[in-house]
């Protein structure tokens, strides 16, 4: 015997007050008596603290209490029996934006999750095994009314040079100098690309990659201070090797769904999204300095971080 | 190397499904080279194709043109090697390895001791071997998309794509780039094919409506509409930047299913990432990639150069600007080979000699690969453009000062911009003719400031000359351009490139200029030759030019006499001289006029003796044979008008020089004779003191001559025809002592071997006839009496049975009695040219000896044909033979008593032996009856004509 929910969206995103809608199908060898079908709809956050932020014993003992964004109960069959063979039992449950509170987007990150499931149960007798269905259907933000700001405006304009890097750098690159000038549009819609330019304008020391990344922000309220964490999502190389010179390269990224999601700040936590520029050089560093030193590998690489803004308009 | 193919299996699943896909059925037989469309679709599928939008007829001949190319690529650069493969890359060990490195992972890898490192990750696989490693992996990609793992297939496929970042064996690279185009086409048409379905069936494959030829993103179902934006998605997370970009160029076809006109807007942007790969080799073979897809996607029909960009108001990019007459299925293409024109120019400054290097070939090799793609993208570019197209492409690329990018330090070391030699080379390829011609001034300019080492810069001039002589320019211009070109050509000191040029501007020259300038061009090559080393090849150059002069010239003399050409000849050595000199002859012998410029002669006959010295007994039979036709042809053709005696010296010579010849001394005798009979022509028929005394030096000349002939036949053939010039010419005594040396030399012959004896036969038995038909006209010895000639071939038949037997000798014997019987009538019967001589009727006028002598030697000649006659063993042979005869005595006797006899008795006898219906034996038969002889014991012929 086995059960199945078919949602009637193919790709399983719904955007509220959309109504999630299918059949949950049924397929017994025998006949079944049941004492009716229930399906709920769920919408949990659940919030977890980086180890490395608050500490792992804090990190252990504290756990965030998840958010509970939606539940919903609908019996869809009442108690009866279903007939051996296939059975198919039509449901709808319509997504709601709960008073006072939203749904949010669903999203998944290391610290931060926003889920959204769907439970069918199939509900029996005392002594009979239940059975139970999950099913993860997303919820997107219905495209928002953004104030219309000014093309340019979110334009932000970039230079990495050796006098703008945080960490130290290799000695050869701080002599050589380099200068890589660039452009991006930091308020991106999520159903579109990152777009922008970069050009090197100068290196001393060739250059044997340049990548965009991806971060993702998590915060996580820990008591009284956020708990904050960075992490790659996805990186694209821009430039392989060493490019010409004074000649502009494309910035384009598509937006892995699933991991990204609108900005967004609620109290008890924030997501927030950065692009990373990471400029690798063809350095080749002392011995001394791969063994000694713990940031090595980041003294061949320059970086230029930018906050982008995810919209879904 | 075996074409990479994937089993179409997908196609037939669609059949099964119960309705076709022509267009995936259709591309599916494209890529595997036509063979494979489904029989049972073509006709429908043709139609719906006739009416489709970017036609997949144009798709198809685009596949067709790239195949062809492909595999003259293929074979180009085909090598045998190894290839070392880092185990980064290396999805050609089998064992799965785990997903990618991190990219911190990857940069500490580098950063290790990099010698030790790439010992231990990195194995050599021979090319064959990688090449077969490929093929297998195509199989498992088809493999896991028929167990629909598509994304297993996928992840191969990236893995496939991420095989031509590996560029540490530049030679291989072509092949390579062939290769993996293929794996890529074959999973980008299988995408295509998927879309496609979903969006014409649900997801059980059930078919809902077919999408109309001309469908847009709106007819598509929104599932299908779905897949495709994963497929997009998930290529866009490809980390790396070249895998990333092929794999999008192997699926942008499907962007039509999701934007209304997207594909020039997508095209445009990867280009410009293009500009992300700074490996030349890498970074062109991309722009070929996306050429090649480019041209299937924009047909170079469609439509306005408005490119929707795609690229948000980020435009900025320093591009050319297009004008609006370029459409944009050609717009991309330029701006994405001046990009990697600014990478390329980095190798020609040698910015990447240290990599290429490391890769064990030269600068100039690297370039060679790269040529394919140059040729490739300027045939798309040029492809169906108009004028004004031309001209700006001609300008974008030929005067790149506008279009250099701002720069601030960096490559401050490239100096100014000139074009690229290479560019231009392809650019002229592939330019048509007749625009070449409107702009050539513009087209010197820019070869002449190109000269980088990409292309050798005479191969420019070369090409140039070559359309030129294609399509010819304006005539005012003609003068100017040769002018323009030599001042650059004439100052190189390489002589095989100067000479390539030469070469080809001599045709430029023959066409449109007058004599004057081949002269001066003539020259120029001749002092080239005085001061460079003479190698090979720039006397095949030279070599090409003389025949190319011969060829223009149908004169071999006008040749000749132009200035320098002499010295020119003296240039040659060795083999090519020999090359040459049977050219010219050739030339010569085809013109078939007659040689009488003295100049020409002396030439001509000193490049005959060398080549006539250069055979020895190691030359081959065809050689020598055609060097002897070649002299015999040249020696007839020689002409001294009336110098009659200079001929002779000639021939004198011409005997002296080419003492390995037979035929040439038949030539020289034949030519000999022709004189004595000019001679006789000249004085009118009359031979006087003077013409007798150079008669007699032919004659003598000849006598001296033929005895060196090896073959018997020619010489007595020779001989005879010398016998009757000197009989002409009245010289009796020369006459008769040449038939005689003829005779001798017969008395002399041994008989001719096995299979050729009935051929010699043949020859002296139509000898003897001749000879007997020459006797008729000579008169008869004062001394030795009136048949002494005569007589020496009786005795010669005689004395040697076995030289004429059979038929022949009778045959020989009734052209005696023959002989006899006009001799007899005392009627000359020839015409002879001088009157001088006379014949034996009026030497011997009704004198009775002679008439004795002449019936005793019948009666001999009578008896002889009779006893020959019952010898030979055929039956058939026999009865012939008995016909002859009695033909031949009909003939010649009156018809009497004893004739009689004999007639009817030779007649029964033929009878008794031949079938009554034999053609022969009626005709005989009937005219035996006419002169009187009835047979007896025969029937009257049945049958009258």
């Amino acid at each position: 015997m086995s059960l199945e929910i078919k949602l009637n969206r193919l790709d399983r995103v719904y955007r509220p007050p959309d109504v999630v809608d299918g059949v949950l199908v049924i397929d017994t060898p025998s006949s079944v008596s049941h004492q009716g079908v229930r399906l709920t709809a769920t919408g949990t956050i659940m919030l977890q603290l980086s180890a490395r932020q608050v500490g792992v014993f804090e990190s252990l003992y504290t756990s965030v209490k998840p958010i509970e964004l939606m539940h919903k109960v609908v019996d869809i069959q009442a108690s009866g029996k279903f007939p051996r063979g296939r059975t198919e039992v039509p449901f709808a449950i319509s997504l709601e934006t709960p008073k006072g509170g939203k749904l949010y987007e669903s999203f998944h990150g290391a610290y931060v999750n926003i889920q959204y499931l769907l439970t069918a149960e199939l509900i029996r007798g005392y002594l009979q095994k239940q059975m139970s269905v999950i099913v993860e259907f997303m919820v997107e933000g219905k495209k928002e009314q953004v104030p219309r700001v000014p093309f340019e405006s979110t334009i932000v304009n970039f230079y990495i040079t050796h006098d703008t890097q945080k960490h130290m750098i290799a000695p050869v690159l701080r002599s050589g100098g380099f200068k890589i000038t660039g452009r991006v549009v930091t308020q991106c819609s999520l159903s579109e690309y990152v777009t922008g330019e970069l050009t090197v304008e100068h290196s001393a020391v060739p250059i044997s990659s340049i990548d965009v990344q991806l971060l993702r922000v998590e915060s996580v309220a820990a008591g009284d201070r956020m708990a904050t964490e960075t992490s790659e999502i996805q990186s694209t190389q821009v430039a392989d090797g060493d490019i010409c010179r004074g000649l502009s390269v494309p910035i384009y990224m598509v937006l892995p769904r699933l991991l990204t999601c609108p900005t967004l700040s609620a109290g008890a936590f924030s997501l927030e999204f950065e692009l990373s520029i990471v400029v690798t050089f063809d350095a080749t560093l002392s011995k001394h300095a791969l063994l000694y030193e713990p940031n090595a590998t980041k003294m061949a690489t320059a970086y230029e971080t930018l906050p982008l803004k995810l919209l879904r308009i | 190397m075996a074409q990479l193919k994937l089993p179409m299996e997908v196609a037939e699943d669609v059949q099964e499904a119960g309705f076709l896909d022509p267009l995936g059925a259709n591309s599916a037989g494209a890529f595997a080279g036509g063979g494979l469309i489904s029989k049972a679709g073509t006709s429908r599928a043709a139609q719906r194709l006739r009416k489709g939008p970017a036609s997949d007829e144009h798709a198809q001949a685009v596949a067709a043109e790239w195949d062809v190319y492909k595999s003259s690529v293929m074979q180009r650069f085909a090598s045998t090697g190894t290839i070392t493969v880092t185990t980064g890359l290396d999805i050609l060990s089998k064992e799965p390895k785990g997903h990618k490195k991190s990219v911190t992972a990857a940069h500490l890898e580098q950063l290790e001791d990099s010698d030790k490192d790439a010992r231990e990750g990195s194995k050599i696989i021979s090319q064959q071997e990688y090449v077969t490693r490929l093929r297998e992996l195509n199989d498992e990609i088809a493999l896991a998309w028929l167990n629909n793992e598509r994304v297993a297939a996928l992840r191969l496929t990236i893995k496939v794509a991420r095989l031509l970042m590996d560029t540490s064996v530049p030679q291989f690279y072509p092949t390579l780039f062939v290769l993996v185009t293929d794996v890529m086409d074959t999973v980008g048409n299988l995408v295509w094919d998927r879309i496609k379905r979903k969006s014409e069936g649900d997801e059980s494959d059930e078919l809902v409506a077919l999408l109309p030829a001309n469908f847009t993103a709106d007819d598509v179902r929104p599932e299908a509409k779905e897949t495709c934006n994963n497929w997009f998605y998930k290529i866009g997370c490809i980390r790396e930047v070249l895998p990333r970009i092929y794999l999008e160029i192997a699926i942008l076809r499907c962007t039509v299913f999701l934007e209304k006109d997207p594909a020039a807007g997508s095209i445009q942007r990867l280009t410009l990432m293009m500009r992300g790969i700074s490996d030349p080799l890498a970074s062109a073979y991309a722009h070929l990639y996306l050429a090649r897809r480019g041209q299937v996607l924009l047909p170079p029909d469609s439509g306005d150069s408005e490119v929707p960009t795609s690229y948000g108001a980020l435009s900025s990019f320093l591009q050319i600007t297009v004008p609006l007459a370029v459409p944009r299925s050609r717009g991309y293409l330029i701006n994405g080979l001046n990009d990697y024109l600014f990478l390329f120019r980095r190798v020609l400054y040698g910015d990447f000699d240290k990599k290429i290097a490391a890769s064990g070939v030269d600068r100039r090799l690297y370039v060679t690969l790269v040529e394919p793609v140059f040729e490739w993208i300027m045939k798309c570019i040029f492809e169906g453009a108009s004028q004004d197209e031309m001209a700006f492409v001609v300008h974008a690329f030929g005067e790149p000062q506008p279009l250099t990018p701002r720069r601030r330090g960096g490559n401050a070391g490239q100096p100014d911009q000139e074009p690229v030699s290479v560019i231009v080379h392809y650019m002229l390829k592939q330019l048509p003719p007749a625009y070449i011609a409107g702009e050539a001034l513009n087209m010197l300019r820019l070869i002449k400031s190109s000269k980088d080492v990409s292309l050798s810069q005479h191969l420019n001039y070369k090409l140039l000359g070559e359309k030129l002589c294609e399509c010819s320019s304006p005539r005012e211009n003609q003068l100017v351009i040769l002018n323009e070109a030599w001042k650059v050509v004439m100052t190189y000191s390489n002589l095989p490139e100067y000479m390539a040029v030469a070469d080809v501007f001599l045709d430029y020259i023959l066409q449109y200029c007058t004599e004057m300038e081949l002269t001066v061009l003539l020259k120029d090559i001749l002092k080239h030759f005085r001061n460079g080393d003479i190698s090979n090849a720039a006397l095949v150059s030279l070599e090409s030019i003389i025949f190319k002069l011969v060829t223009h010239y149908t004169d071999i003399t006008k040749v000749l006499n132009l200035v320098h050409v002499v010295d020119i000849l003296d240039l040659f050595d060795g083999e090519i001289r020999l090359s040459v000199y049977k050219r010219i002859l050739a030339s010569v012998t085809r013109s078939n006029q007659k040689i009488s410029d003295p100049v020409t002669r002396h030439i001509v006959f000193e490049q005959c003796r060398v080549l006539h010295d250069s055979l020895d007994s190691l030359s081959s039979e065809d050689d020598r044979r055609q060097i002897t036709r070649l002299i015999a042809r040249f020696v007839q053709l020689v002409d001294y008008g009336l110098d009659l005696e200079q001929h002779l010296a000639f021939l004198v010579d011409c005997r002296a020089t080419f003492g390995n010849m037979d035929l040439l001394r038949e030539t020289v005798v034949h030519s000999s004779n022709r004189l004595s009979v000019s001679t006789l022509k000249l004085a009118g028929g009359l031979s006087n003191k003077q013409t007798i005394e150079f008669v007699k030096a032919c004659v003598t000349f000849n006598a001296i001559t033929i005895p060196s002939i090896t073959s018997i036949i020619s010489r007595i053939h020779l001989f005879l025809e010398t016998a009757e010039a000197a009989f002409m010419n009245g010289l009796l005594s020369h006459t008769e002592d040449l038939v005689k040396t003829a005779l001798k030399c017969l008395q002399d012959s041994s008989i001719g071997d096995g299979s050729k004896q009935k051929e010699f036969e043949e020859a002296i038995c139509s000898f003897l006839q001749k000879l007997l038909s020459f006797l008729t006209l000579a008169p008869g010895h004062p001394e030795l009496g009136a048949f002494y000639i005569l007589r020496g071939i009786l005795t010669l038949l005689d004395s040697r049975p076995k030289l004429v037997t059979g038929r022949r000798r009778l045959q020989v014997l009734c052209g005696v009695v023959c002989m006899l019987s006009a001799v007899r009538e005392g009627k000359c019967l020839h015409y002879s040219l001088n009157e001088q001589v006379d014949g034996n009727d009026i030497l011997y006028f009704e004198d009775p000896l002679y008439e004795e002598e002449l019936a005793e030697i019948t009666a001999v000649v009578v008896d002889m044909l009779v006893t020959c006659l019952d010898q030979d063993d055929d039956k058939a042979q026999r009865g012939y033979q008995h016909l002859d005869a009695c033909n031949a005595l009909v003939t010649a006797f009156k018809v009497d008593g004893d004739l009689k006899t004999l007639c009817t008795g030779l007649l029964q006898k033929a009878s008794a032996v031949l079938t009554e219906t034999d053609a022969y034996l009626q005709v005989t038969t009937r005219f035996v009856q006419r002169r009187g002889i009835t047979c007896v014991g025969m029937g009257t012929p049945k049958c009258c004509v």
